[in-house]
């Protein structure tokens, strides 16, 4: 793609925010609706796979997605330790309601950055 | 010094994942009209299949995340370009 057209970047930067606040939807919801974290994070990587067909300069930082992404898997396992195998019997609804909130978004968020990274890194290395 | 940090912190996990209660495995029977009946009363999740993949059955979110880590990882690992552009 030499020259961009704007056609694309006119129609589907227009749909750039309905798709982030679907998949953000989505995986909020996850615990009452169909969906939940894994499914909320693929639709948010397409968010940054329009990113990359919309803008012209085709820099991302991948160093911060790995990071991020290995940071929120240790903090996935503590918490999923510390709520489900321990604690699980003292907790009121409205907490377990927050455990599944919470588990959703860090599931989400992680799966977002993997599915990135896997894209990037083929589109931008392995194309040479 | 961080990869020892880090080799500490899985075993810490470890170790407290295997010394958790568990139930006899007698009582674990007809497991399918119990997750249909309590789901609810266990987890407040309205939604069952949220409620199994994060309540019930956790170990298989563990080790689905941590599939699409060791995906992630084997990418870069085989890629034969550096990470700069």
């Amino acid at each position: 793609m030499k020259d961009y057209s704007q056609l694309l970047q006119k129609t589907i930067g227009f749909l750039y925010p309905f798709i982030i606040i679907f998949g953000l939807y989505i995986i909020i919801n996850g615990h009452k609706t169909p969906g939940g974290g894994f499914q909320g994070g693929a639709i948010l990587a397409s968010g940054f796979i329009i990113n990359y067909l919309v803008t012209s300069q085709k820099t991302l930082n991948l160093k911060v997605l790995t990071r991020l992404e290995k940071l929120l898997y240790l903090s996935i396992i503590v918490f999923v330790v510390i709520c489900v195998l321990y604690i699980n019997a003292s907790l009121s609804v409205k907490a377990k309601e927050i455990y599944l909130v919470i588990m959703n978004i860090f599931i989400g968020i992680k799966v977002c950055c993997g599915l990135s990274v896997v894209f990037f890194r083929f589109i931008l290395f392995e194309s040479r | 010094m961080r990869r020892k940090l880090i080799a500490v912190f899985m075993l810490i996990v470890f170790i407290m994942i295997i010394t958790s209660k568990v139930m006899p495995l007698e009582t674990a029977k007809d497991l399918k009209d119990y997750y249909i009946k309590y789901f609810i009363i266990d987890t407040a999740a309205f939604n069952s299949v949220t409620a199994i993949y994060l309540n019930y059955r956790v170990f298989d979110t563990l080790f689905e995340t941590l599939l699409l880590l060791i995906s992630v990882i084997g990418i870069i690992y085989f890629s034969r370009h550096e990470g700069d552009y």
